[in-house]
C-alpha cells in the first residue's frame, strides 16, 4: 500500500530533479559560456576573431602589451579606481559608524541616501549627473568621474563595513575602556582593528566597481578621459580588435581574483 | 561573610558611596534617587526584575552612562566626572565581550598592558590568573574555540587581572545552562573569596542573589525596595514586593490594634509596632494544610483560611500546591514530599498557619 502511494511522488520527484539539474546547467552555461568563449579566443591567433580561430598563439597578449593603445587607458583606470575606492571608504566608514553607533536622528533617511545608487537606473542616474556636472563643469573631468563613481560605489561598500560592524558588538570597546584603555585607544586596538579586513574588502569592492564601470564615464567622460572599459567599447564601434579578447580576459581574471580576496577578506572576520 | 578578607560590618570603610542618584531618559524616570554604601570586600547583588533599571545603574557606576541627578564617590572621590577609564572598575558582561582577536592570555593581559606593567610582571600575573580561573591549558586558544563556561572563566580573569577597586557583573551567569550556572556560581564566590575584592553583581535570579551575596538590593521600577542581608530579606521583609518577589511569600490583608492582628474574620496575636491597616507575609514553607483526608492538629493559636487546591506539583523535594481562598486569592503552600496526605485538585482545605510564620509590614 504505502509502496503505490510512494512511487508517483518519486517519479515526480526523479523528473523534476532531473528538470532541475538541466535548469541549473543551461544557466550556469549561459552565465559562463561567454567568459569561456572570450578565454578561448583570445589565445587565437590572426586579425579576425572568429571561432574556431585560425591558429592557436600568444599574439593577441604580445599586441596588448606592444601596440601602446593600452597602456594609457590601462593606467587611467587604476588611477580613477584607486581615488574612488577611497573616497568611498572616506564617505562610507564614517556614514557607517553614524548608522550604526550613534543616535543621530534621521540615520534611517541617511540610509536610504547611501542606497539610492541601486534603485535608480544607473543611465537615468548618468543623465541627471550629466545635468549637475555641466553645470559645476565637471564633465570630462577626473575628479568628476571619481565622484560619479563614489556615488556608484557607495552601496556596496556600506553594505560589506555595515555587516561586519553589526557583528562587532559595543560591549567589546567598553571592556576596553573599563580596563583602562583611552577611547581612541579601544577604537583603534579593538574596534578598527576587527574592522580592518572589512575595510580593505570594502576597498577591493569600490576599486572593482569603478574600473569596470562604462556608463558614467561614456556620459561624463567627454571626449578626452577614456579608461579601459570606454576604450573596448569604443574600439567595438569601429572593427573588432581582436585584442580585445585578451584584454578582456586579463580584465575577468583579475576582477575574479580582487572579488574572490575581497569575499574571503569578509568571510574571514567570521 | 565571616571569611578573612571581608568586612561587612557597620564599622567597614564604605567603598562605594551612591547618593540621590537619579536618571531620566526623555521622560522616564529609571532610577529614583538611590542611596547605596558598598563596603570594600563586599559581594553586593542588585536584583529585580525585567525593567528595573539594574543595568542603568551599573552602566552609570562604570561610566558608560551619566546620571542625572546625584553623587557617585569611590573611597571617597567624586568619580562622576572621571572617564571609565580612569574609574579603576572591572566589568564583566553577560555577552562576555571577550576580544575575538586576541587569545586568552592575551585578553587577560589587555588591561595590564594598558597600565603598562613591565613583561616579567604582566606575564606572572597572567599565569596566576590563569591558574585562578583553571585555565592555564588553554591560554592559546581563540575565544571562539571555548564554551560559554570557559569565556566566562576568561572574562573573570580579564577584569580582574589588574586588581580593580570593584567588579561589577551583568547577569554573567545569564546564558549559561542550569548546571553550569550552579558551578559558576561556587567559583565566583571562590574567587570573590580568594582575592577580597569589592563585587556589585546584577541579577534576576534569586537563587543567584542568595547563594553570592553578602546583601541584596532589591529593585523595583527605579528604586529600591530592600537593601539588606539575604536571610534578612528572606525571613523579616519589609514590604510586600520584597516578600514576593524574593521569598515567593504569599501576601494579606489585614489590620493591627493593640498586638492583636484582625486577619479573615479572625484574631491572632503578633508582637508588632505597627497599627492600622497592615500587610501580612507567609512564606509557602510556613503554611499547612489540612484536609478532609490529613485533618492537621493545629497547636495554639493560629490562622486558618479555607481554600480549595488548584493544582499540586513537585519542585525536587518540595511539593508546591497552588490554592484559592474563599474570596478568590490565590495562595502557596510548600511541603517536604511525602510529609502530607496527597492532595487533588478541587479538594477543600484548610490553610493553617501559626503566628510565628506571619511578617507583618507596613504596606
Ligand atoms: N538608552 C535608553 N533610552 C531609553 N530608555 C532606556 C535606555 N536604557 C534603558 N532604558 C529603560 O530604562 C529602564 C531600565 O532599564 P535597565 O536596562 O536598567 O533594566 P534592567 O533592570 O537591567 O532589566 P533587565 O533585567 O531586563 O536587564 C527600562 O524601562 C528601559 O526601557
Ligand atoms: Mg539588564
Amino acid at each position: 500500500m504505502s509502496e503505490l502511494m510512494n512511487r508517483p511522488a518519486r517519479v515526480i520527484d526523479g523528473a523534476s530533479r532531473v528538470l532541475g539539474g538541466l535548469l541549473v546547467t543551461a544557466a550556469v552555461a549561459f552565465l559562463l559560456l561567454p567568459a569561456a568563449l572570450v578565454l578561448v579566443l583570445s589565445f587565437g591567433t590572426g586579425n579576425r576573431v572568429q571561432f574556431p580561430p585560425q591558429g592557436w598563439g600568444l599574439d593577441r597578449y604580445t599586441e596588448i602589451f606592444s601596440s601602446g593603445n593600452w597602456g594609457a587607458p590601462t593606467l587611467l583606470s587604476f588611477e580613477i579606481a584607486f581615488y574612488t575606492a577611497v573616497g568611498a571608504l572616506a564617505v562610507g566608514l564614517p556614514l557607517v559608524f553614524a548608522l550604526k553607533r550613534s543616535l543621530l536622528p534621521g540615520r534611517q533617511f541617511l540610509e536610504g541616501l547611501a542606497f539610492a545608487p541601486i534603485v535608480i537606473p544607473i543611465s537615468a542616474y548618468a543623465v541627471g549627473m550629466y545635468a549637475v556636472f555641466s553645470q559645476l563643469d565637471l564633465i570630462g573631468t577626473k575628479h568628476g568621474i571619481v565622484i560619479a563613481h563614489i556615488a556608484h560605489a557607495l552601496p556596496m561598500v556600506v553594505i560589506v563595513l555595515s555587516t561586519s560592524l553589526e557583528q562587532i558588538k559595543p560591549e567589546l570597546e567598553l571592556a576596553a575602556m573599563t580596563m583602562g584603555a583611552s577611547r581612541s585607544r579601544a577604537w583603534t586596538g579593538i574596534t578598527f582593528r576587527l574592522l580592518a579586513p572589512a575595510v580593505l574588502s570594502a576597498f577591493l569592492f569600490g576599486f572593482i566597481s569603478s574600473f569596470d564601470e562604462a556608463v558614467f564615464i561614456t556620459f561624463l567622460g567627454g571626449a578626452g578621459l577614456i579608461t579601459l572599459p570606454k576604450y573596448i567599447f569604443d574600439s567595438v564601434q569601429y572593427a573588432v580588435d581582436p585584442a580585445i579578447t585578451a584584454m578582456a580576459t586579463l580584465l575577468m581574471l583579475g576582477v575574479t581574483f580582487l572579488m574572490l580576496l575581497g569575499t574571503a577578506l569578509r568571510k574571514d572576520k567570521k | 561573610m565571616t571569611d578573612t578578607h571581608t568586612t561587612t560590618g557597620a564599622d567597614a570603610v564604605p567603598s562605594l558611596r551612591i547618593r540621590g542618584l537619579s536618571k531620566t531618559f526623555g521622560e522616564t524616570e529609571v532610577l529614583t534617587s538611590i542611596d547605596l554604601d558598598v563596603k570594600k570586600g563586599e559581594f553586593l547583588t542588585l536584583l529585580g526584575p525585567s525593567g528595573s533599571g539594574k543595568t542603568t545603574l551599573l552602566r552609570i557606576i562604570a561610566g558608560f552612562e551619566t546620571a542625572s541627578g546625584g553623587e557617585l564617590l569611590l573611597d571617597g572621590t567624586d568619580i562622576s566626572v572621571l572617564k571609565p577609564s580612569e574609574r579603576k572598575l572591572g566589568m564583566v558582561f553577560q555577552n562576555y565581550a571577550l576580544f575575538p582577536h586576541l587569545t586568552v592570555a592575551e585578553n587577560i593581559a589587555y588591561g595590564l598592558k594598558v597600565r603598562k606593567y613591565d613583561r616579567g610582571a604582566l606575564r606572572r600575573r597572567v599565569d596566576h590568573m590563569l591558574e585562578v580561573v583553571g585555565l592555564g591549558h588553554l591560554a592559546a586558544r581563540k575565544p571562539t574555540q571555548l564554551s560559554g563556561g570557559q569565556q566566562q572563566r576568561v572574562a573573570l580573569a580579564r577584569a580582574l587581572a589588574y586588581e580593580p577597586e570593584i567588579l561589577l557583573m551583568d547577569e554573567p551567569l545569564g546564558a549559561l545552562d542550569r548546571s553550569l550556572r550552579l558551578q559558576m556560581e561556587q567559583e565566583i564566590k571562590q574567587v570573590h573569596r580568594e582575592t577580597g575584592t569589592t563585587v556589585i553583581y546584577v541579577t534576576h535570579d534569586q537563587e543567584e542573589a542568595l547563594v553570592l551575596s553578602d546583601r541584596v538590593a532589591i529593585m523595583n521600577q527605579g528604586v529600591f525596595a530592600g537593601l539588606d542581608t539575604p536571610m534578612n530579606l528572606f525571613t523579616r521583609p519589609e514590604n510586600s514586593f520584597v516578600a514576593r518577589f524574593f521569598s515567593d511569600s504569599n501576601v494579606l490583608d489585614a489590620t493591627l490594634a493593640d498586638g492583636l492582628l484582625q486577619i479573615a474574620g479572625q484574631e491572632i496575636p503578633v508582637e508588632s509596632p505597627l497599627h492600622g491597616d497592615v500587610k501580612v507575609a507567609v512564606r509557602p514553607a510556613r503554611a499547612a494544610l489540612s484536609t478532609a483526608a490529613d485533618p492537621a492538629t493545629g497547636e495554639g493559636p493560629a490562622l486558618r483560611l479555607p481554600a480549595v487546591v488548584h493544582e499540586a506539583h513537585l519542585l525536587g523535594e518540595t511539593e508546591q500546591i497552588g490554592l484559592r481562598r474563599e474570596d478568590g486569592t490565590p495562595f502557596t503552600v510548600r511541603r517536604p514530599v511525602g510529609s502530607g496526605g496527597p492532595v487533588h485538585e478541587g479538594d477543600q482545605a484548610t490553610i493553617i498557619v501559626p503566628p510565628a510564620g506571619m511578617t507583618v509590614m507596613a504596606d
